[in-house]
């Protein structure tokens, strides 16, 4: 396991920031296939953060592409004391935000964020999934279920926990970007934390009749081999002595 | 803007370089496709490790689902040529697997069919794929400890 | 007796913000809360996990259609090769097309017109450039015995179709 903190790195994401700055400085000089190669660089990790935000694949889509829009119009004020895509996830992040404020149809109910060390006297929920989630992310249900989780998260709890697991934002660095104080980000972080954890848990302890079928040994229709979800992995994770 | 004139010409120079680019292929009767296959065990240890063949996979091996490992250990290297439709065995460590090149689709692209058997000589997969050259169909075989059993197959 | 670390104090540890030797101590010695701590770390994995395999699953397709819209709405003119050839083609794309038609029947013609060949050649197939290239397609599986599933991964190495295959007998192997 990683020691905290740490991720497993993702190295699409490993750049070497001066070969992105000789890019940048092409691009601000006219270079369109400079730009284009930032765009191959970056646009399915800016799509992963903006989906993260707005859930819903056009809408990510459309985020994605107006960010890497304006971070052209705006390349001039680009001066590279962070890294080109620290400043387009920034982009990414307010086009996001911007998007779900512009298309809310009801105002969120936000947490009082100052009941944090009162709730945070609640423990956390223990383990999950048998301590294998990376093999838990290849069951269709259980992503369904992430999907779900994150739907449910108030818009600025999921932003939180997107920018802190997809990007590792420090707490100071999300407070920045949320104009929010660190005790705030800490809260909502808490907050989204648990609710994911709760989500997925009522998962394993109330599966859909699907799956309870496959925990209880029936055999499940397997319309499409390529598409069908490898249930049992998720009934052995339900049986994980971790649990 | 290009002219009447100008089309034809245009219509007469694809045509022309078609003939020229694909009369001498016609004496490839025999096309083949050089192929890759790395077999490899995964599991979970202390520190990371990745077998410096499996550098081109490296960046796929640290993503979920693969995160649960860390560790991942070349069991054996097979580098073939596939003649079309020509099933060739593909001797691996645990099982065997037999590869056959379909067809090349264009000239960066190939079909090819996999069939991988345990140790037993029971089948487990039967795929077709249509792969672009340098890019990977990995199979993935969980095993018992949370360990897995993996063959990566890649064309160009 | 040590006092077992707060919900807060384990998420500043598991978030890096908190590097403490007597927390670390606190939660070695404490299973309850390494169980916690880990129960982050996972929720962290999943999140993050799930959106990455949702990004690479987008095709390639959408991504270059994107791109072509960005590069229509870019003010800078265009100056790559690449460039010039993409918005001539774009710009005769018709022409084009006869151009091909035409190209493939003299092709044909030249082929019949040949005979049979005499040569055998090896051919090695082209590599292209990892940003040109389209996602594996799956056109038939079969997983006899197990259930399977494909996840699509992508990165600047290339593309990859990873077979999960998952056996009804899990404790069985290849």
């Amino acid at each position: 396991m990683n020691k905290p903190g740490q991720r497993a790195s993702i190295s699409t994401h490993g750049r070497d920031p001066v070969d992105d700055r000789e890019l940048v400085a092409a691009a601000q000089r006219g270079d369109r296939d400079a730009f284009k190669t930032l765009f191959e660089r970056y646009h399915r990790r800016a799509y992963a953060l903006a989906l993260g935000v707005v859930r819903h694949p056009d809408d990510a889509l459309d985020v994605v592409q107006d960010a890497f829009i304006k971070a052209h119009r705006h390349l001039d004020k680009f001066e590279g004391s962070a890294s080109f895509y620290t400043w387009l996830y920034r982009i990414v992040m307010n086009l996001a935000i911007d998007h779900l404020r512009k298309h809310r149809k009801v105002k969120p109910v936000e947490l009082d964020e100052t009941r944090l060390e009162a709730e945070g006297d609640e423990p956390l929920l223990p383990r999950i999934l048998g301590g294998n989630p990376g093999q838990a992310l290849i069951d269709k249900q259980i992503r369904s279920r992430i999907d779900q989780a994150l739907d449910e998260l108030s818009e600025n709890h999921r932003a939180v926990l997107v920018m802190r697991e997809l990007e590792g934002l420090s707490y100071e660095d999300m407070a920045q970007a949320m104009s929010c104080s660190k005790g705030t980000i800490m809260s909502r972080l808490f907050h989204a934390r648990r609710n994911m954890q709760k989500r997925l848990l009522d998962l394993l302890d109330h599966p859909p009749a699907e799956l309870a079928e496959d925990l209880a040994g029936t055999p499940a229709a397997d319309p499409d081999p390529a598409e069908a979800p490898p249930a049992r992995s998720l009934a052995r994770a339900a049986r994980s002595p971790g649990r | 803007m290009i002219g009447p004139a100008g089309r034809r010409l245009l219509i007469a120079g694809f045509a022309l370089a078609a003939a020229f680019v694909v009369a001498p292929g016609a004496a490839r009767a025999d096309v083949t496709a050089e192929c890759d296959f790395l077999e490899f065990s995964a599991k979970a240890g202390d520190k990371p490790a990745i077998d410096g063949e499996l550098k081109p996979l490296e960046k796929k091996l640290k993503k979920p689902p693969f995160a649960t490992w860390n560790q991942f250990k070349l069991l054996a290297h097979i580098q073939k040529p596939l003649a079309k439709k020509k099933p060739e065995p593909i001797a691996l460590k645990t099982g065997s697997a037999i590869a056959t090149l379909v067809e090349i689709v264009d000239k960066s692209k190939v079909r090819l069919t996999v069939t991988m058997n345990d140790a037993k000589g029971k089948e487990v997969a039967n795929n077709t794929a249509t792969v672009e050259a340098g890019d990977w169909v990995v199979y993935v075989h969980p095993m018992p400890g949370n360990e897995g059993h993996l063959l990566s197959v890649s064309c160009k | 007796m040590t006092r077992a670390p707060s919900d807060f104090e384990l998420m500043e540890h598991a978030d890096a913000e908190h590097e403490d030797a007597e927390l670390i101590a606190r939660i070695e010695h404490d299973p309850h809360s390494r169980a916690r701590l880990e129960s982050i770390q996972q929720i962290g994995e999943l999140v993050r996990g799930h959106l990455e395999l949702s990004a690479d699953a987008v095709h390639d397709a959408k991504f270059a259609a994107m791109w072509r819209r960005i590069d229509g709405q870019l003010v800078a003119p265009a100056t790559g090769l690449w460039s010039r050839i993409t918005g001539w083609v774009d710009r005769y794309r018709g022409y084009v097309i006869t151009g091909a038609v035409s190209a493939g029947a003299v092709a044909a013609l030249a082929l019949v017109l040949r005979g049979p060949s005499e040569g055998v050649a090896a051919h090695a197939i082209e590599v292209r450039p990892v940003a040109q290239r389209a996602a594996p397609e799956i056109d038939s599986l079969d997983t006899p015995g197990g259930s399977s599933t494909v996840i699509s991964l992508n990165d600047d190495d290339g593309n990859a179709a990873v077979i999960w295959v998952t056996p009804d007998d899990d404790t069985e192997a290849l």
